[in-house]
């Protein structure tokens, strides 16, 4: 190659005008044994370019196993919830529609008296056991007087 | 995406990571570090690959930022990451020529160069991207790219003939 058109790529080179082709050139130029003598001075820099392209990545690469996503869990989940919520507004549902009402009206009045009988035996029992209570307040009247 | 297709997909690009890792970092142990660091991270990101234009892009933005973070913690920490922490092992051993005493005095220049400076200069001479490639993922415009890689390419001009001239000019 022309020594005067390597000078003129190695002045472009450091005005940072050369294209990748133009480099590979120079790169060649100046690892071959040919060098001119007052180019030596630049042997080293491409020799050093040449040197810095070889370092490699020397490690084993250990890659991170990532677990099998199980995608189904939340699906589950959720339409387990879903399920769950249908069935106890549904039962609620069908408590409020039955009250426990007697069609018959005989037998309403029946269980009604029935159960009216109970209530006021039952009141009947805890008062009784109030009247004891009278006999306090008599003797606190007889004191206090 | 299996590990044999992302495999596929990152070991024709990791040599290139773990350069970049290096010359931004300078420790070789680091570097490797680093490295496998990116790899795993890109190994997390693998569902997008499909959605990237070029995953080595990808790969070169996620090591610059990892090692600049690291970078950011050295310096915050007691530990000032200078290039005398580290110690080019070729660089020290006495038995070299002069060529590649020269060699490694490049290198050396090369690590001395401000940050940007240093990327760009590795990106183009060493890995030989593109202008635009290297403005993409640095998210600067072509020209900045090649003002800064004229810069860095005159600093070591500069220092070379310096010492190539040493003693007799």
């Amino acid at each position: 190659m022309e020594l005067d058109k390597i000078e003129k790529l190695l002045q472009l080179y450091f005005e940072g005008e050369t294209s990748l082709e133009q480099e590979a050139q120079l790169q060649n130029y100046f690892t071959s044994d040919k060098v001119a003598a007052h180019l030596e001075e630049y042997k080293p820099l491409f020799a050093a370019f040449a040197v810095a392209r070889e370092g490699s990545f020397n490690r084993t690469l250990e890659l991170p196993e990532d677990k099998p996503k199980r995608y189904w869990i939340p699906i589950a989940a959720s339409i387990l919830l879903c399920v769950g919520l249908f069935l106890t507004f549904n039962n609620q549902s069908a408590s409020e529609q039955d009250l426990g009402t007697y069609k018959d009206p005989e037998v309403a009045a029946l269980k009604t008296k029935q159960a009216l009988f109970m209530m006021g035996n039952f009141v009947n029992k805890s008062t009784g056991n109030l009247n004891k209570l009278d006999a306090f307040e008599e003797t606190t009247k007889q004191i206090l007087k | 995406m299996n590990q044999k297709e992302f495999l596929a997909h990152v070991t024709p690009v990791q040599d290139r990571l773990y350069r970049l890792a290096k010359r931004l970092l300078v420790s070789e142990d680091e570097a490797q570090d680093a490295t496998q660091e990116v790899l795993i991270k890109l190994w997390s990101y693998r569902k997008k690959f499909k959605k990237l234009k070029s995953v080595e892009a990808f790969a070169v933005t996620i090591t610059k930022n990892h090692c600049y973070d690291k970078l950011k913690l050295k310096s915050s920490s007691n530990l000032q990451l200078v290039h005398t922490n580290y110690e080019d092992e070729h660089y020290n051993t006495v038995k070299h020529t002069e060529n590649q005493d020269s060699v490694n005095w490049v290198l050396k220049l090369m690590n001395d160069l401000p940050e940007q400076q240093r990327l760009i200069l590795h990106m183009r001479d060493i890995e030989q991207y593109s202008n635009s490639e290297i403005a993409e993922e640095l998210d600067l415009n072509e020209t900045a790219v090649r003002v800064t890689l004229s810069r860095a390419r005159k600093t070591i001009r500069e220092q070379l003939l310096k010492k190539h001239n040493y003693g007799i000019r």
